[in-house]
């Protein structure tokens, strides 16, 4: 749990989903060099399982304050 | 009259000593009759019942509610009578009894925002898309807040909620639910600001109809989203948050996406990605093939345009080594034309005259030595016989 946490914290799901968006952009546009291609390929596979183990792994935490009045 | 008597002052003093002994603080309900603001600060009104009437006092920062005449309202107040004999509450709160005095205060407070424009639409802003980390202002008590919570953890995972727990109606939330939207503000690192509370009468949610709460969240930098009551309840907060939760599970709905629907995006995107490297790789394949024999026809080009070159080339070389040739032999045999020897040999003979070639008889005198270059070899004549010689030069 204490290593999930650590990664959480690390973690955003804006970001991430933001860059698998723009290689799947990139990818289905027209000019393309093969070999970045498949650099992005990979890196777009890595982001997609991550964020996969994120959504499966990751709890809802929640903390209480109690108001002041 | 054999009692001492004692000032009005005083008299005003023990008198309000003595109320303030016996009634503290009371409640009163009544209809609001004679309201009036004096200088933008100080409230005057008279609550009344079918019989009776009592003047009321309160300043404009204590009252927290439209108020105007007929209005059914409880105040907490203190008896108390003034400097000049009159009788009066001093208010200390004011709260809407039964459902016409909260529907005419909700409708002046609702049109006074509008034309402040706290309800423009041109100002809401949206949520982010994947929230991290939000603050949700309620009620734990509330099932609002289970349902809430049980929404999200259905749909999302990895969210971070900080719970600021607050009365949720009551004369109390206003002020809990304005200072946790503050205190929220103040900290800044919040994604989204959710308000949330569940259904109940007008009277209620009246919290969420209140100038404090309605000010807070109109004024908040962090992007709010309110849900209050049922779908039908339409709060004023609601009306100045970024976006409205028809219910509180509804705004669970509006703030977290479906992880499932990720997932099954996630997994598409990337069957995308991967039909476009398919793509790619093919057409890069077409292309090096068509590169490939592209060059091979400019080679066999190049080929062909060299053999001819080579051959132009070498009879342009012929021809011009075959041209300078004749040209030499034409000059050789100029020249040799021009060789004197070569006249000599044909019989001619150059005469000098002490050296110089001569060309006329006249250049001859008497007694001169002549020099006669022949093909080969050469005669001197001196002129011992004179005028045979000189009849023999001159046949010459």
């Amino acid at each position: 749990m204490k290593k999930n946490s650590k990664a959480e914290s690390n973690f955003k799901y804006s970001e991430a989903i933001k860059e698998l968006q723009e290689i799947t952009e990139y990818l289905e546009s027209a000019d393309v060099d093969l070999d970045e291609a498949i650099e992005k390929f990979d890196r777009g596979s890595k982001l997609a399982a991550e964020i996969e183990e994120h959504l499966k792994i990751a709890e809802n935490k929640i903390k209480t304050i109690k108001s002041n009045s | 009259m054999g009692n001492e008597a004692i000032t009005v002052s005083e008299f005003n003093s023990l008198l309000n000593q003595t109320l303030s002994f016996a009634y503290p603080e009371v409640i009163v309900e009544g209809e609001v009759s004679s309201f009036k603001v004096n200088q933008g600060k100080w409230v005057f009104f008279d609550l009344k019942d079918e019989d009776s009437l009592v003047g009321c006092f309160i300043t404009i920062y204590q009252l927290k509610t439209e108020l105007e005449d007929g209005m059914l309202i409880r105040v907490k107040a203190t008896p108390q009578l003034t400097k000049w004999g009159k009788f009066s509450l001093t208010v200390k709160e004011v709260e809407l009894a039964g459902e016409g005095s909260v529907k005419r205060a909700f409708e002046m407070l609702k049109a006074k925002f509008e034309k402040e424009g706290l309800f423009e639409q041109d100002r809401k802003r949206q949520l982010p898309q994947y929230p991290q980390k939000i603050a949700l202002i309620t009620s734990n008590q509330a099932a609002a807040y289970n349902d809430f919570l049980a929404i999200i953890n259905d749909r999302w995972a990895g969210l971070e909620i900080e719970h600021i727990q607050v009365q949720v109606q009551g004369p109390s939330a206003p002020l809990q639910i304005a200072e946790a939207v503050e205190y929220i503000n103040e900290l800044k690192d919040y994604d989204a600001l959710v308000i949330i509370r569940g259904g109940g009468s007008a009277e209620d949610l009246q919290a969420f109809n209140t100038e404090e709460v309605v000010r807070a969240v109109y004024g908040s930098r962090v992007p709010t989203l309110v849900a209050i009551g049922h779908e039908d309840d339409v709060s004023l907060a609601e009306l100045a948050a970024d976006i409205r939760g028809a219910t509180p599970t509804d705004a669970a709905r509006r703030l977290v996406p479906d992880k499932l629907e990720l997932l099954s995006k996630i997994k598409s995107d990337q069957l995308r990605n991967y039909s476009a490297v398919e793509g790619i790789m093919l057409k890069t394949r077409q292309h090096l093939s068509g590169f490939y024999h592209s060059l091979e026809v400019r080679i066999n080009n190049l080929r062909f345009d060299s053999a001819e070159l080579y051959a132009r080339t070498t009879g342009a070389i012929q021809r011009a080594l075959e041209q300078y040739s004749s040209q030499i032999n034409l000059q050789k045999k100029l020249l040799y034309g021009l060789d004197p020897s070569a006249i000599l040999s044909r019989g001619y003979s150059i005469v000098r005259l002490n050296g110089a070639v001569i060309k006329s008889a006249e250049e001859y005198k008497s007694g001169d030595e002549l020099m006669i270059q022949l093909h080969q070899g050469q005669i001197t004549i001196k002129d011992s016989k004179n005028e045979e010689k000189q009849q023999s030069r001159i046949e010459f």
